[in-house]
């Protein structure tokens, strides 16, 4: 049971009663923050392998998932080739291989060490690398509204997707998307109001080609099981969905073949993260990954170490290209504050200078 | 004004007894005997101490203790008039030329003040009879219990009993003294319900104008009934009136009645039917956007019709047919993991019972029912390529042959019954264009079949003992294929040694044993018991469901190979005592149950597609133990009861199983565990023709397990728990209203009228429905309740009769 169903019942309660509400309340709530947390993912494609490592946080607005800063980590695979992660420079807890150009190799298997700097010592599961079927298709879709001044109107698109699904049972997918924004300004910031009105955003020119990075950043389980659909085509699976702004939007998509145990986790996470409390909540069930801790078994670990084949595509969306009207849902834009400088544009995971693969203006 | 009264019922009294007194005069001339027996319309039992009444010669005799009357009388034309307290008054034309037999046949009435009785049998049945744990409610007192939004509840006014409890408003069933609700036998009219709610859990299925009275054992059961560990919910409809016409309904703000009872054959043949449909769409027209496009509505129908084609047979038919729909707009049930742009949801129940009563002589009787009970859930998803029809069923037929012998010393009852469960678990079916691949799991067979044998001794006014005994014999029928495990091996994929295959009517497991039942008690005198009883109960169907409160669509399934049968045992004692001449009865009961094979489930298990369901059970230990105090005022102005519970459940895991569930070992609060519990229920006549009611209910949060830690996966915030239901919403209290205006019984109008004013809820207390985390980093506090009855509810019903 997901997140949604459950919702609408409670909407469907919500219905019946109308006067509802909702208040805080106190709770004596028992909490841990102790704990490694593992965020993992060797994949085949070069720069989209990264290890990250946090400390469990406490249930609690305030809490903070902790980076795990200083640890060793290493990945070995099943000839016993060992590849060494090293700590970013700038993100503290985020471990990159230290050769640039390693990634996974299909048919192989691979299990992830850490040694933290309080010498405790974590292990995946062996996991394998499975082929993978290429994306047959990602395509947009105009979500239509019926607008009470404009009438029929695209409000955003869905991404969906096709894809085939090998003939053997037991296939497990996962997608995820980047989306790259093509940056104007490369500096942005509030400008001094002229005469006590609003402030205007001013900001400065990019002295060379440069693209913001948008990753996905909430409720990104995108996972699949073939058993209901074994050996067909996957078709309209939806990636996720983009607001009208008439202008283009590149948006790539990663395909992952995984394993029985990361689909497992990932479902649990789905699954977990959207119980709400209500009567129709499952039991509430612990989370199980793959690394466990050696130094000392009584210790608990959570996260998972995911190794997966990629089958990528991207492509834009030709927002200004829409028959009908549109509601516009746009970042503001700034005005240039001075055409004389320019600013750099700053690589960093959110941020790079590197044209994207499919971009083809 | 009780006085005033009192006066012309006084004045009646004693007019009849001067009557009596000159009848005793008579007679010199020829005379001859009226003669015949009263009894109550409903039991049939013979009513003692009813006033019979020649009006024009003012003779009149009272009933004896069977019932009897006989008024010596010259010849003439005469008319009868019977009356007894509560009944409707009867008056019947006589012509007396020989000797008369007139058997009279009265119902209860709720027309006189000194008449409001709460419960249905007698007050003295709480002291005199042998079994414990036994409550009936009629529902002449259920109509008396404030409503919520004025829809008369049988279920929800069971709540109001001792023992009693659930997991939540809106929340499907009733757990009975650390039950689960699939371990209840409900049936209406002999047949088994397996989803006793409408519109989630919010109203029960029972239709308010077709039931009769409603019988809940909880400690004593008979070794009549068995199947469920916990208890036994025996729903009653009325029969249908062989007298004269009626015509009924109501009209409330969730659903509205019509019903009808026409003698077919005047004391022969008789039907009702009743209806009741909600259409209350509108609500969600009123609400936020997003559920505007909420449908949910219900209906149910209910038929009996009833043959005497002799004083000594008796023949019935029920048919009960309910249907409940709902569609969430935009939203989608992910269980079978695609994204769909709207569910609909539709359930069904269809339950037949015939029956045939054959009256063999003053003290034996035969009875033989064959009853058939459906329920069908189906979810739909109209997308094209993701279009697809999930379905799941149960469809139970049995057959029960009882005889009853009644006597001075002894009561003995013997029967026999055979059940046939067939069992759709779930199948998928793809729509034309869709991408989903069907899915169809094998249908579960079986029957169950008992034999039992009962008899009550009253060794002495101050003893009586009833002794049962049950054999209950259950086999897992093919076709059908099973798994076998390694011995003491958990039972998960890996373990599997082999897979057998069972051909079609072969069975591939069987078990059986007894189930004795025992009920003893000891008057220590006129008014104050000692009981004490032991039940052996085993339940061989369960329902399939992991959430807090179970969803209409899950599905049922049967013991097999590997899941054994659930095995409850019972102890309890009680103290009853009835004082100022059972005005005020009193009870104490003591329990306590322990429950093998009780179910749990692995951690995020598929409880929907799951071809192999003992990989998801993981069967534990259960025990649950309370004490239950009521005190309750049955006659005056002022009438109710006042409940005290004090209830714990809980479960254990088997520790061999902590890879897969995440708290094994230790013994942990079931969902329902409620500690404390207390009803206070008041009925207060305030006119001849207006009762104002009232009940308040406190109880103890449902446990409930919040997080501790959290870590983010994806985007997502994982929430970490500990051990299961340590914690406890916050504890739950309501009062409710309600003001009934009934038409005055001084004006005799064919007509009748009800208004029925019902405020849920009065002080508005936000109840925690449920507690939800939100991390908010612009709130103090990250824990939220929210209350979907978190203010007054007022609703307006009106009722008619002609």
């Amino acid at each position: 049971m997901t997140m949604k169903f459950k919702n609408s019942l409670l909407l469907l309660c919500l219905g019946l009663s109308l006067f509802s509400c909702v208040q805080p309340v106190d709770l004596a709530v028992p909490n841990r923050d102790d704990g490694m947390v593992v965020a993992a993912n060797l994949t085949t494609v070069k720069g989209l392998q990264e290890v990250r490592l946090t400390r469990l946080a406490r249930y609690d607005t305030r809490a903070l998932n902790y980076p795990v800063s200083a640890a060793q980590v290493w990945v070995v695979d099943g000839s016993g080739q060992r590849q060494n992660y090293i700590e970013d420079a700038k993100n503290r807890g985020w471990y990159f291989p230290a050769s640039r150009e390693f990634v996974g190799e299909v048919g192989k298997t691979y299990v992830l060490h850490i040694l933290t700097s309080d010498n405790r010592k974590y292990e995946s599961g062996p996991e394998t690398v499975r082929p993978i079927a290429p994306i047959k298709k990602v395509y947009p879709e105009p979500v239509v509204v019926d607008d009470p001044k404009l009438g029929n109107a695209i409000i955003g698109y869905n991404i969906l997707l096709d894809t085939e699904d090998s003939p053997n049972k037991g296939d497990y997918y996962r997608w995820s998307w980047i989306h790259y924004e093509q940056l104007v300004y490369c500096r942005q910031f509030e400008g001094v109001p002229y005469t006590g009105g609003p402030e205007t955003l001013v900001g400065l020119t990019c002295c060379e080609p440069c693209w913001d990075i948008v990753r996905c950043y909430r409720n990104c389980t995108n996972v699949l099981s073939d058993a209901l659909i074994n050996g067909k085509t996957i078709t309209r699976h939806p990636i996720t969905n983009v607001a009208y702004c008439a202008r283009d939007y590149y948006i790539e998509i990663q395909q992952r073949v995984i394993s029985r145990e990361a689909y497992n986790y990932w479902k649990a996470v789905d699954q977990l993260s959207s119980n709400n409390g209500s009567l129709f909540d499952t039991a509430p069930a612990a989370i199980r990954g793959n690394i466990k801790c050696i130094s000392n078994p009584e210790e608990e670990a959570f996260g998972l170490f995911e190794a997966s084949a990629i089958s990528e595509n991207g492509f834009f969306i030709e927002r200004t290209q829409s028959a009908v009207p549109a509601i516009v849902t746009c970042p503001p834009n700034p005005v240039t504050a001075n055409p004389l400088i320019c600013a750099a544009c700053v690589e960093s995971a959110f941020r790079t200078k590197i044209k994207p693969k499919f971009w083809t203006k | 004004m009780s006085r005033k009264l009192l006066t012309p019922f006084l004045l009646g009294l004693s007019t009849l007894f001067c009557s009596f007194l000159q009848a005793q005069e008579a007679g010199k001339t020829q005379t001859f005997t009226v003669y015949g027996n009263v009894l109550d319309s409903l039991t049939q039992e013979p009513i003692s101490g009813a006033a019979v009444f020649l009006t024009e010669s003012r003779a009149g005799i009272y009933t004896d203790k069977k019932g009897f009357y006989g008024i010596p009388t010259p010849a003439g034309a005469f008319t009868l008039r019977i009356s007894y307290l509560g009944y409707a008054a009867k008056v019947i034309p006589i012509q007396v030329d020989k000797n008369v037999v007139m058997d009279v046949v009265l119902s209860k009435d709720a027309k006189f003040l000194e008449e409001v009785t709460v419960i249905s049998s007698k007050p003295e049945e709480n002291v005199r009879s042998t079994e414990t744990g036994v409550a009936q409610l009629s529902i002449r007192s259920i109509r008396k219990i404030p409503a919520f939004m004025g829809e008369i509840d049988v279920v929800r006014s069971l709540q109001m009993l001792p023992g009693v409890s659930t997991v939540g408003e809106g929340a499907t069933g009733l757990n009975v003294r650390g039950g689960s609700i699939d371990q209840n036998l409900v049936l209406m009219d002999d047949a088994p319900v397996f989803n006793s709610s409408h519109l989630f859990g919010f109203f029960s299925i029972f239709n308010p104008d077709a039931v009769r009275d409603v019988t809940l054992s909880r400690g004593g059961v008979s070794a009549e009934y068995g199947g469920r560990t916990s208890s036994v919910l025996d729903v009653k409809l009325k029969d249908p009136d062989l007298e004269k016409s009626s015509f009924y309904g109501g009209i409330g703000m969730i659903s509205n009645r019509l019903g009808l009872e026409v003698p077919l054959i005047k004391n022969r043949l008789a039907i009702l039917i009743s209806g009741r449909g909600s259409f209350n769409d509108f609500l969600f027209k009123l609400g936020p956007e997003s559920i505007q496009g909420t449908v949910a509505n219900f209906y149910d129908l209910t038929g009996k019709i009833l043959f005497k084609p002799s004083e000594k047979t008796r023949l019935s038919y029920t048919s009960y047919n309910s249907f409940d729909a709902f569609k969430l707009p935009s939203d989608s049930l992910n269980t079978v993991n695609v994204n769909a742009s709207s569910s609909r949801y539709e359930y069904r129940t269809y339950n037949q019972t015939l029956r045939f009563n054959w009256f063999v002589s003053k003290n034996a009787s035969f009875t033989l029912t064959g009853v058939q009970s459906i329920y069908k859930a189906n979810t739909a998803v109209p997308d094209s390529s993701i279009a697809f029809d999930l379905s799941s069923g149960i469809r139970l037929r049995a057959l029960k042959a009882r005889y009853v012998h009644t006597g001075e010393k002894n009561n003995l009852s013997f029967g026999l019954e055979s059940t046939n469960y067939q069992i759709d678990p779930n199948q998928l079916v793809p729509g034309p264009y869709s991408n989903i691949l069907a899915i169809d799991i094998q249908r579960e067979l079986a029957r169950e079949s008992a034999a039992y044998l009962e008899n009550e001794w009253k060794f002495s006014p101050q003893f009586s003992v009833i002794a049962g005994l049950r054999y209950s014999f259950f086999q897992r029928l093919g076709a059908d294929t099973v798994y076998r495990y390694a011995p003491e091996a958990i039972r998960i994929d890996e373990n599997v040694e082999e897979t057998q295959v069972f051909s079609k009517g072969t069975a591939s497991k069987t078990y059986g044993g007894i189930e004795p039942r025992l009920s003893l008690r000891y008057s220590l005198n006129e008014n104050t018991s000692i009981k004490a009883s032991y039940n052996r109960m085993r339940q061989y169907v369960q329902l399939i469901s992991n959430t807090t409160a179970a969803l209409p669509t899950a599905r049922w399934g049967t013991s097999d190979l590997n899941i054994l049968p659930q095995i409850a045992d019972q102890v309890s004692l009680g103290f009853f005592k009835n004082l100022e001449e059972n005005r005020w009865e009193t009870s104490a009961e003591l329990y306590y149950r322990q429950s093998q094979n009780f179910p749990d489930y692995r951690d995020l298990a598929d409880l929907i597609f799951s071809k192999n369901l003992e990989q998801e059970i993981i069967q534990g230990e259960g025990k649950a133990y309370g004490l239950e105090l009521m005190a309750r005022k049955n006659t005056g102005f002022l009438t109710g009861w006042v409940t005290y519970t004090y209830a714990r459940t809980q479960i254990k895991v088997d520790p061999r199983y902590k890879s897969i569930h995440n708290y094994t070992g230790a013994w942990y609060p079931a969902n329902y565990d409620k500690p404390h519990t207390m009803n206070v229920m008041m009925n207060y006549r305030t006119a001849i023709n207006v009762t104002l009611s009232a009940n308040f209910t406190y109880s103890t949060g449902r446990p409930a397990t919040y997080p501790y830690g959290r870590f983010i996966a994806a985007g997502n915030t994982v929430p970490l728990y500990p051990n299961r239901n340590l914690q406890r919403i916050p504890d739950y209290h309501r009062l409710d209203l309600a003001l009934i205006v009934e038409p005055n019984p001084n004006r005799i109008r064919k007509w009748k009228g009800t208004w029925v004013l019902s405020v849920y809820n009065l002080y508005g207390r936000k109840n925690a429905y449920s507690i939800y985390f939100a991390l908010n980093q612009r709130k103090q506090t990250n824990a939220n309740k929210l209350a979907i009855f978190g203010s007054a509810f007022p609703s307006l019903t009106y009722n008619f009769k002609f």
